[in-house]
């Protein structure tokens, strides 16, 4: 919400706080500023100028050199490239010193309305009528909208401009008079369906409307709060929204069907074309204006197209209503239109504020379309107010609430200086009544008012003093114990840390065949392609696999998150896992380096052969077990997934990991007696893990194997494809005497035909 | 910038959560630690944060 520094001065009498001291105040008092701007920097010497002749530059295109009589600073001469650009027509002429163009030294330019900052016209220069008055130009202060989304009254000048009043201790001035109001005997009927939907609806018509631009001072001033000039009525409607916070709409009374204006649910599937010129299809949720012949417009949403305001229009309905909040809001996200009044409404507007947006109409009018004549009464239909609340403040219980105790006196001072009645009750009370802007959904109790006594005060007079609590130190808990474990050995290693989103497109969850079933929607996600919880964390991890490999031939990352896996007729379940990826340009031992990782995190795991995932490469992938449960797998990826190179991932069950924990070592007494060792080289289907034979030879060798170690691996020639030679170190050696030669010529041999008979064979 | 937003629970919520109001007060607050990491470290983008981008998170 943007809030003009010149119109809260027309509404404080006699502020002298300059606009940027303002801005402080109110971000310690009221609501959070996020800046402060100039609004049309180059009216500061501005002036009106009539061009006097236009004469063509010879050579110079689209440009024209211009003689102009510009006021205090004399005859100029000035390079103007508008195309409306002509003698006799008087226009803004800005001292901004001399250049030459097109081969003519140019003094100053001539502006169109958009430079100076008075409309978004930058058709031409501006054109002004013998009435029009350059305004000066303004600052803005710019409030956070989010920091006044409890405060209905907020979302106008006069609420601002009250605030502003209270915190400089100035005398706030009401630009309504309703005394100016004509009493029943309208013109237009109004009937409302539901009192709890449509909580008032009041218009006035007006005849003898003429439609044309709004004064300058008009137009600056909504182009300061953005808001963009559309014509004298639209724009008085924008401005009084501005203004008193009330939306309002004017309706092309010709164009009305009947003399009744509805408000009521929308038929099924009844449509209306709006001012955006977008078709609305709309449901009985939503609560439409309509005349005997359909919908006129959305209620506090947008007005329609067919009854719109045009250069025709001589006679007018304006209206000036309050709706249900929560039914505003509702509407304006079923059809997914956000507009200056919807977002205005749906914070509560306060239904008494109705007629004094009209009161306002009634005396600007005349002014922005004179000879304009009021036809009739006031056309009013509400439900009935209830007299505004009132608050019993204990004054003890604010002093303990604050942390400080205040004089009643100041108390009260501050109280009705927001505009609160104040009354004494029995002693040591005070009661307090709201006013209607603050009672639709603002403050409601007690420590509301604690709120508003302590922010003008401000907080920060406020002495901090640490609360007495009782405390005792806090203890990691065991699984963040684990998982920061986790973390710290996989940086050790090497590893870069990723943090990637928990949601994944059904796109790149179907990518890599995962199933779309076991996937929580996501009802409203942030973003495309952010509408599922993931299942597991390959997609973030591809991609970062994806992006680094632009820039970096080898890496190696990882990733803690959470797996978050529906269940059917349960709650679904949340697992932390850990997924690493090493990349390669080259091919290299990856999965080796991967296993070795997982082995630091769950030493003693054993690796099995399994089945392929769709993501991954048909034949390198294994499944990991340890302590006879599996806890992860290692395999590379599926080649089609990667443009370059190769990467293998490494996926481990985190809770599975933690529950296990590794097994308890015992001491085993160290072997007296010296051990051989020898190597063996088996020869065995490519496919087939190390593991595997490992696991064989110490199946085969027994008690007398005291160790056996993988070695290396070897492919190729002579080797015929699809075989490999693994080679492993086997120490020998018994608890209570030296093997003899033939003991470990028999345990190799052993070891050979065992083998042999497996279907491994051994070089001669 | 907002670093630390924070205030009193609305009586309501404590009233829901079964707490009485006239004996407890509640206090919520949520530190915006990548706000503090991104002023640490002079990051102009949050969405560094998540890239998984290592020209970024070889930095640290």
């Amino acid at each position: 919400m943007k809030f003009s520094y010149s119109w809260i001065r027309s509404l404080v009498d006699g502020l002298d706080v300059p606009a940027e001291s303002l801005e402080r105040l109110i971000t310690m008092k009221t609501a959070e500023c996020e800046g402060i701007e100039t609004a049309g920097e180059l009216l500061v010497g501005a002036v009106a100028a009539r061009v006097e002749s236009v004469e063509p530059i010879e050579g110079g295109k689209h440009v024209v050199k211009a003689i102009v009589d510009a006021g205090k600073y004399g005859r100029k001469t000035v390079v103007c490239g508008a195309p409306n650009c002509r003698a006799g027509i008087t226009t803004v002429y800005v001292p901004l010193g001399s250049k030459t163009i097109a081969g003519v030294l140019s003094d100053g330019m001539l502006a169109s309305a958009a430079e100076l900052g008075l409309s978004r016209d930058h058709a031409g220069i501006i054109e002004l009528s013998p009435s029009d008055q350059i305004p000066p130009p303004d600052q803005v202060i710019d409030i956070d909208n989010k920091s006044i989304t409890h405060r209905p009254d907020l979302w106008g000048h006069h609420g601002m401009a009250r605030e502003v009043a209270a915190i400089t201790g100035k005398t706030l001035r009401d630009p309504v008079n309703l005394s100016v109001l004509p009493t029943a005997g309208s013109q237009v009927k109004v009937d409302i369906e539901d009192l709890t939907l449509c909580l008032r609806y009041s218009a006035l018509v007006f005849e003898n409307v003429t439609v044309q631009p709004s004064p300058l001072w008009m137009q600056h001033r909504l182009t300061s709060v953005g808001l963009n000039p559309i014509n004298n009525i639209v724009d008085l409607t924008n401005y009084i929204m501005a203004e008193l916070a009330q939306p309002m709409h004017a309706f092309d009374r010709e164009k009305l069907h009947g003399d009744t204006i509805f408000a009521r649910p929308a038929k099924p599937n009844e449509t209306i074309i709006a001012l955006n010129d977008e078709t609305y299809t709309l449901a009985p949720s939503n609560l439409v204006i309509a005349d005997a012949a359909g919908p006129i417009a959305i209620a506090g949403v947008i007005g329609g197209k067919n009854s719109a305001i045009s250069a025709a229009t001589t006679t007018i309905v304006l209206e000036s209503a309050n709706f249900n909040a929560s039914s505003v809001r509702k509407t304006s996200v079923d059809i997914k239109l956000r507009t200056d009044a919807s977002m205005r409404f749906e914070k509560s507007q306060d239904p008494h504020n109705t007629v004094r947006a009209l009161a306002r109409a009634l005396e600007l009018l005349p002014v922005i379309s004179p000879g304009i004549r009021l036809v009739g009464g006031l056309a009013d239909r509400h439900a009935d107010f209830t007299p505004p609340p009132t608050i019993d403040l204990d004054l003890d219980w604010l002093a303990r609430k604050l942390g400080r105790v205040l004089d009643p006196g100041e108390v009260r001072r501050i109280l009705e200086s927001l505009h609160f009645g104040v009354e004494a009750a029995r002693s040591g009370h005070l009661s307090v009544t709201i006013p209607s802007w603050r009672a639709t959904k603002d403050v409601a109790m007690p420590e509301d008012l604690v709120e508003e006594v302590g922010r003008m005060i401000g907080y920060d007079s406020i002495q901090p003093t640490p609360p007495l609590v009782p405390c005792a130190p806090s203890y990691d808990p065991p699984e963040r114990e684990f998982l920061r474990s986790a973390r710290r050995l996989m940086a050790a290693r090497g590893y870069t840390e990723v943090s990637n989103y928990s949601f994944i497109s059904e796109a790149s969850a179907r990518g890599f065949g995962l199933a779309i079933e076991k996937h929580i929607r996501v009802l409203n996600p942030i973003a495309a392609g952010q509408e599922l919880m993931r299942t597991s964390l390959l997609p973030g991890i591809h991609s970062n696999i994806v992006e680094n490999a632009k820039h970096f031939d080898d890496f190696r990352i990882f990733e803690i998150g959470h797996e978050i896996h529906a269940q059917s007729g349960a709650k679904p379940t949340e697992h932390p896992h850990l997924m690493a990826a090493l990349y390669s340009k080259e091919a290299s031992e990856t999965l080796l380096e991967l296993k070795r990782a997982a082995e630091a995190l769950a030493p003693g795991l054993r690796v099995l052969q399994s089945k392929p995932n769709p993501w991954e490469h048909p034949t390198r992938c294994v499944e990991l077990q340890w302590r006879e449960q599996v806890i992860g797998r290692i395999s590379e990826l599926h080649p089609a997934l990667l443009d370059s190179g190769r990467a293998a991932i490494l996926d481990l069950d985190l809770t599975l990991l933690q529950e296990l924990k590794p097994e308890r070592t015992t001491y085993k007494p160290v072997r007296r007696f010296p051990t051989s060792a020898f190597d063996l080289s088996a020869i065995a289907d490519a496919r087939d893990l190390a593991g595997n034979i490992e696991q064989r030879i110490r199946q085969i060798a027994g008690e007398l194997a005291e160790n056996v170690d993988y070695v290396r691996e070897f492919r190729g020639a002579p080797l015929p494809e699809g075989r490999k030679s693994v080679t492993f170190r086997v120490t020998a050696g018994a608890p209570d005497r030296t093997l003899s030669s033939p003991e470990i010529t028999a345990l190799y041999d052993r070891i050979v035909a065992g083998l042999t008979q497996l279907g491994y064979e051994f070089r001669a | 910038m907002e670093l630390l937003p924070c205030g009193l629970v609305n009586p309501h919520v404590l009233r829901k959560s079964g707490i009485d109001p006239t004996e407890w007060n509640g206090f919520a607050f949520g530190l915006g630690l990548t706000r503090l990491v991104m002023m640490r470290y002079a990051i102009d983008d949050i969405r560094w944060l998540q890239s998984g981008d290592l020209r970024f998170l070889r930095q640290f």
